[in-house]
């Protein structure tokens, strides 16, 4: 290839990965973080720089912060928790963060806490229920957020191109979950998804303050936190497109190891932070099989077996991705609970900003995972029960059918091979009378999964992108009737113990797609 | 203007600024700042070693290697020469140099011996001239000091003393690195899987079958556990035992979602139990002849 074509391929695949946003028509705001200093402005006093929850299972919770205070407290009730006798001294762990780990608690039960001299009435959180059944409410509700980290995202330096898209998203969730639509009243988050990249461009430390802890503090004080590996949580890219220049392109990293973090401003390699912040269950503690790494892990919340992979670094290697395979086979194999759902960051089904096809992904290799995880990932899903699965990445929402057996480029999605059909013998819709059943009426086993790309919580982007995948499911409410929505919004999931319900939540808290299991 | 116009112009506009610095070989203004200030400081400090030590790097890193060179050979004579070498090794490695790399890594392992980049670095070098045994001693130390490890690292650096022609004691080696993960990271069944295949391949079947039973609490001792565990002692002609498993699993499936590999798992049991009874009688706790 002669070196303009590499040139125009790198400069494609770099508008791509930074977003094709810079938003040439705002003025800079050079050296000025607009986020970090309102947030900071914002706290309270002794309020930890920032405060959230890992690991709530039904009988134990870790609360982790980073700030002055030495120790944690949780009671029942704010008087037991005045007494101060149910306090654990702060263990120190990585980037200065403290946390506290609190065991025998009573499962589905509220607790408040405090940390140090830092007590508000919103610190809260209710214990999981025992593991296989549903909470009190009858429901487990969740909160997903794929791409979120637009906070922070500048580019160039000092040039903030999403300022506001994010909290927009969170606004939107907010008005739906207050009872906006008298569908849900203000019900509690119970599990918090992050689905990579939530802080753009390079997942630095600050970058997560900024883009995670300074906006989502109610909502990481209340439900424990579980994240996946984004590409931009792996900070910059260190290229050679032309065979003779080296450059760094933020989100480009296709390392495998996590101590080879690097970042624009400091190219020195380095531990990537995101491993640095999260306290994830690595021994099975938390329901599931013990994985051996914060990389990739599951947890049992209720009646839901939660598992989230690690498509940008584990991915990359053979032998890592057969180790992660043969870890999710044992863990998928060990699972009793009514459902299971995936997350990573690579969804093996778009036309997004990113597209899944194997010839333009293989560019670099930046986009490898989505096809790897697709050829190698979705068989296991399919075998082995899994109802839903969410990704990034591609920043737009997009749903499948319920699907099994496409391993292949769009072009050869055959919906009456891969997807479940109606009684027209056309694709089912996945609601209202076209909702899906756990054991497939058509193959009389629980064989299908939903795929969904939800990236769209920080920016909309298509880039080249048609959001024509045959795979995903023509959207009403898309004013060109595509198979996705070019729209800001989050993922809620509800779970009972016969349905699963996710809904996609524009800015304005209005549901733009639903689809349900049943079972 | 239109949202879609904004977008098109945008993404001219970061086409511009890629192809902008490419031609100034950094791709962002974050190079660009972190050169200006290191100019500075060398401006300042015209002796200061680091800083030229921390602008070598930099060029290395961002392709500048005549650069890169000349703040080497410049750092070197501004203090202490191992203090240069973990970085000039880095160089030699990116301009596939790699004996002088190597000889670099050794002079500043000297000094920082279990400086974990410098010794992933030194293995990755060995890997690329082909001495897979001083790859695999380096990844092992690596293994030991490096901040994030997972299981898949133990496996690989496993592989790589799999994979050495004449080595003594391949699987033995191995072994010995997948229990250093184990160790490390915790019982896992990637890890442990691994060595229970190197265990049998050898002919250990009771050290499998050990290997194998310490999964049993990780996995809730799922139906598949079970069948892996009559596979192993059925490998090792334990048919009672592996009799009594393949019950245990099956009796389990029944109480577990139906998927389709359950449904495979459940063909795996009828196949493994017709094998058992043809070498063993049940009834009479004997083996056929």
């Amino acid at each position: 290839m002669s070196m303009s074509g590499k040139l125009l391929i790198a400069s494609t695949v770099f508008a791509s990965v930074i977003g094709c946003t810079a938003a040439v028509t705002q003025a800079p705001d050079v050296g000025v973080d607009p986020q970090e200093s309102e947030a900071t402005l914002k706290r309270s006093p002794h309020q930890p720089e920032r405060l959230f929850l890992q690991q709530v299972s039904a009988t134990s919770a870790i609360v982790k912060w980073r700030g002055e205070a030495t120790q944690a407290c949780v009671a029942t009730s704010s008087e037991q928790l005045a007494d101060k006798s149910s306090c654990v001294a702060a263990t120190n762990t990585a980037s200065q963060h403290k946390e506290a780990l609190f065991t025998e608690l009573k499962s589905d039960t509220e607790y408040v806490y405090s940390v140090g001299e830092y007590s508000q009435p919103s610190l809260r959180f209710s214990t999981a229920p025992p593991s296989g059944s549903t909470p009190e409410d009858g429901n487990i509700h969740v909160w997903i957020i794929g791409d979120s980290g637009t906070a922070t995202e500048q580019y160039p330096l000092g040039n903030y191109t999403h300022p506001d898209e994010a909290k927009m998203v969170l606004d939107g969730f907010v008005k739906y979950n207050t009872g906006a639509n008298s569908l849900i009243k203000n019900e509690p988050v119970d599990v918090f998804l992050l689905l990579g990249d939530n802080a753009y461009i390079d997942g630095t430390d600050e970058e997560w303050q900024g883009a995670v802890f300074d906006l989502y503090t109610d909502v990481l004080s209340q439900s424990a936190v579980w994240p996946t590996i984004g590409n931009h949580e792996m900070g910059t890219g260190e290229l050679n497109p032309t065979g003779t220049q080296v450059v760094h392109y933020p989100g480009a990293s296709i390392t495998s190891d996590p101590n080879h973090y690097i970042s624009r401003e400091n190219l020195t390699p380095r531990p990537i932070p995101y491993l640095d912040i999260f306290t994830l269950p690595t021994e099975g503690n938390v329901g599931g099989v013990a994985s051996g790494t914060e990389q990739y892990y599951s947890f049992d919340y209720g009646n839901v077996h939660f598992v989230s992979l690690d498509s940008q670094l584990s991915a990359r290697d053979k032998t890592q991705r057969d180790a992660m395979r043969t870890w999710l086979i044992s863990d998928l194999s060990s699972n009793k609970l009514n459902w299971t759902v995936v997350i990573f960051h690579h969804p093996p089904y778009t036309k997004g900003s990113h597209d899944s096809d194997e010839k333009p992904s293989s560019y670099f290799g930046i986009d490898m995972p989505i096809i790897d995880m697709r050829k190698e990932f979705t068989p296991v899903f399919e075998d082995y029960g899994v109802d839903l699965v969410y990704g990034g990445h591609s920043h737009s929402y997009e749903r499948s059918y319920y699907l099994n057996g496409h391993r292949g480029d769009a072009d050869t999605f055959d919906a009456n091979v891969h997807s479940e059909l109606n009684s027209d013998g056309e694709p089912a819709i996945g609601y209202g009378t076209e909702s899906y059943f756990q054991v497939s009426p058509g193959s009389q086993q629980d064989d299908k999964v939903v795929y969904t790309v939800a990236g769209s919580s920080g920016k909309v982007k298509l880039g080249k992108g048609k959001l024509d995948h045959p795979a995903h499911v023509i959207q009403q409410y898309d004013p060109d009737s595509r198979h996705g929505l070019a729209e800001l919004g989050s993922v809620v999931l509800d779970a009972s113990a016969t349905e699963l319900t996710a809904r996609f939540i524009n800015e304005k808290g209005e549901i733009r797609d639903t689809v349900t299991i049943r079972r | 203007m239109k949202k879609s116009h904004v977008t098109r112009f945008s993404c001219r506009v970061a086409v511009a600024f890629l192809l902008f610095f490419i031609s100034q070989a950094f791709s962002h203004p974050g190079d660009e700042h972190k050169l200006e200030h290191l100019n500075s400081q060398i401006t300042q400090q015209p002796y200061s070693q680091i800083a030229h030590i921390q602008r070598a790097s930099l060029y290395t890193r961002t392709g500048n290697y005549t650069l890169a060179k000349k703040d080497f050979i410049a750092a070197k004579t501004l203090g202490e020469t191992y203090r240069v070498s973990y970085e000039l090794g880095v160089y030699y490695f990116k301009t596939e140099d790699y004996t002088l790399a190597i000889n670099q890594f050794d002079n500043y392992l000297k000094h920082f011996s279990d400086y974990y980049p410098a010794l992933e670095y030194r293995a990755k070098t060995y890997i690329k001239i082909g001495d897979t045994k001083k790859a695999f001693e380096d990844f092992s130390r690596f293994l030991e000091n490096s901040p994030y490890t997972n299981p898949g690292h133990y496996i690989a650096v496993a592989k790589i003393a799999l994979s050495e022609d004449g080595r003594e004691d391949q699987i033995g080696d191995a072994i010995t690195i997948i229990d250093a993960g184990i160790s490390q990271t915790g019982n896992s069944p990637q890890l442990q899987s691994f060595a229970v295949g190197l265990e049998i391949s050898r002919g250990f079947f009771d050290q499998a079958v050990t290997r194998h039973q310490s999964l049993r609490e990780i996995t809730s001792a799922s139906p598949r556990w079970h069948i892996e565990m009559a596979e192993i002692l059925v490998k090792s002609e334990q048919w009672a035992k592996a009799h009594d498993h393949l019950n245990h699993s099956e009796m389990k499936l029944a109480q577990y979602k139906k998927t389709p590999a359950r449904e495979k798992l459940s063909l795996r049991i009828e196949k493994m139990q017709q094998h058992v009874s043809k070498n063993y009688d049940v009834d009479k706790g004997s083996l056929n002849h």
